[in-house]
């Protein structure tokens, strides 16, 4: 009688099969909220860092500010969000010393999305945004997905509300499955006081979400930061 | 090539986590076998206390270190890296005094240059913390979590680092269990001061965090240390001993 012999593993390639039991990702939560507007981008984080029921920082901001016109929000697995913006700031001042400017918001675009999915088989556990401001002065958001899958979008929220939120957005902003929508772009004051409510929201609802909101407005003029406390418990 | 097919679908079954000696079976295909590497602690210690007060940073931690059966009493868990930063370390005892003797080759590394100046708290922070998450790449962690703190520029620092390499900077952090039992002491300490916290106030808070910890973790010791930073410099008191009261368990 033949004796039983298992397949090789198809995603070994026959190399040993590694069994570790270290488990190297935390998931930290965080959200992030980003809605791209004729002439500005704004972008939102809440400033809770946790794991699991146990709170970390009341106080830690997700957006990492790139250049003057682009912003990227990072959540997930704190220790990768750290270090992919760490590299990342590497690559800008780089560009920054061998062009003479600094990079534009769509090459930060596909820079992110080639340094994530460089790490493709043992990803960055993070949900990412870009938002920006474009060549030709358009508010920008660019979506992400951990291994560096990305796209364009005029609105997203990612991050552990965000599949409670992008709903939300899809109906306000995008003004989706409605009879009669008025299609005029949304204006700077709207989309700042719309990420304010989805924060408020999402606290209501999802307890990795409290303490704070930070909120970067993106314009042709620079950055502006807004911040506003939310429930702290 | 299907004996080495072999090997390694025969090594499946064993856990590499396992402090077990490997069975004979798997012995004899090492040559094949998963890589040893640390996937659990030995010796660990209990929490590491930190908080930002009004001109300073006060660290606390018990002494001592244990596993499941046994405990090595008196080792001290906070460290002067110099004359504005100290760091408190929880977790793996072995992997601590490994990260001890490297911050320690650092700072002679530093002195030696001989420029004037001395690394600063959030340097080295940011230093661990590089350190840690390269180690969690390469799947071979410091099973650590590390308070950084000290004087940065004249203000209070506290820089936190796990084991995976999560990173953050805050006002009041503890390890472990005190993580769940001592934060909201300390933070109400803190809320009540309107963030200035005095000195007596924060120590008070700090010893409250730990006698309740040596009630309510077997694995804590009565003995503690208490480092403070202020602009004058670091200073490490201890070792003292938690004043509690046992009385009460027996009714």
């Amino acid at each position: 009688m033949m004796s039983h012999e298992p397949e090789p593993s198809p995603t070994t390639c026959g190399a040993p099969l590694l069994q570790r039991g270290f488990d190297p990702y935390r998931d930290n939560a965080g959200t992030l909220v980003g809605i791209a507007g004729e002439d500005f981008a704004v972008i939102g984080s809440d400033l809770r860092l946790s794991l699991g029921f146990s709170i970390f920082s009341r106080d830690q901001s997700k957006l990492f500010k790139l250049t003057d016109r682009a912003v990227l929000g990072s959540s997930g697995c704190w220790a990768d969000c750290v270090s992919l913006n760490k590299f990342l700031e590497i690559r800008l001042k780089t560009y920054g010393f061998e062009h003479n400017q600094p990079m534009s918001t769509k090459a930060i675009a596909q820079c992110c999305s080639t340094m994530l999915y460089s790490r493709r088989f043992f990803p960055y556990f993070a949900w990412n945004i870009l938002a920006g401001i474009d060549e030709d002065g358009k508010g920008a958001i660019y979506s992400y997905d951990p291994v560096g899958n990305f796209e364009r979008v005029p609105y997203q929220a990612a991050g552990n509300s965000g599949p409670q939120v992008l709903p939300f957005l899809d109906s306000i902003v995008g003004k989706k499955n409605q009879s009669n929508p008025d299609k005029a772009p949304i204006t700077k004051e709207r989309a700042i006081n719309l990420i304010k409510d989805i924060f408020i929201s999402a606290a209501e609802r999802d307890i990795t979400v409290g303490d704070g909101t930070h909120i970067i407005v993106i314009t042709k003029d620079g950055l502006e930061e807004i911040r506003l406390d939310l429930r702290k418990d | 090539m299907a004996l080495m097919r072999d090997a390694i679908f025969h090594s499946e079954g064993f856990d590499p986590s396992s402090q077990m000696s490997p069975c004979a079976e798997t012995r004899n295909q090492s040559l094949v076998a998963p890589r040893q590497r640390t996937q659990e602690p030995t010796y660990m210690s209990g929490s590491v206390i930190g908080l930002c007060y009004e001109n300073g940073v006060l660290l606390a931690a018990d002494m001592g270190a244990t596993t499941r059966f046994t405990r090595i009493p008196h080792q001290p868990r906070i460290l002067k890296i110099n004359e504005n930063t100290m760091i408190g370390v929880s977790g793996d005892f072995a992997d601590f005094q490994y990260l001890e003797k490297i911050i320690e080759a650092k700072m002679i590394d530093e002195e030696r240059k001989n420029e004037g100046f001395q690394m600063k708290p959030r340097s080295l922070y940011v230093y661990l913390s590089r350190l840690l998450y390269q180690r969690r790449n390469n799947f071979n962690p410091l099973w650590t979590n590390i308070i950084v703190t000290g004087m940065q520029d004249g203000k209070p620092f506290m820089g936190v680092v796990d084991m995976i390499g999560t990173a953050f900077e805050t006002n009041l952090y503890s390890t472990g269990f005190g993580n769940y039992l001592g934060m909201g002491v300390m933070r109400e300490a803190v809320e009540k001061h309107d963030g200035k916290l005095p000195l007596q106030a924060a120590v008070e808070a700090l010893q409250s965090v730990l006698r309740v910890l040596y009630y309510r973790n077997t694995a804590a010791f009565p003995d503690y240390q208490i480092g403070n930073c202020t602009a004058s410099g670091v200073k490490i008191e201890g070792p003292m001993r938690i004043d509690s009261e046992w009385e009460i368990a027996k009714h």
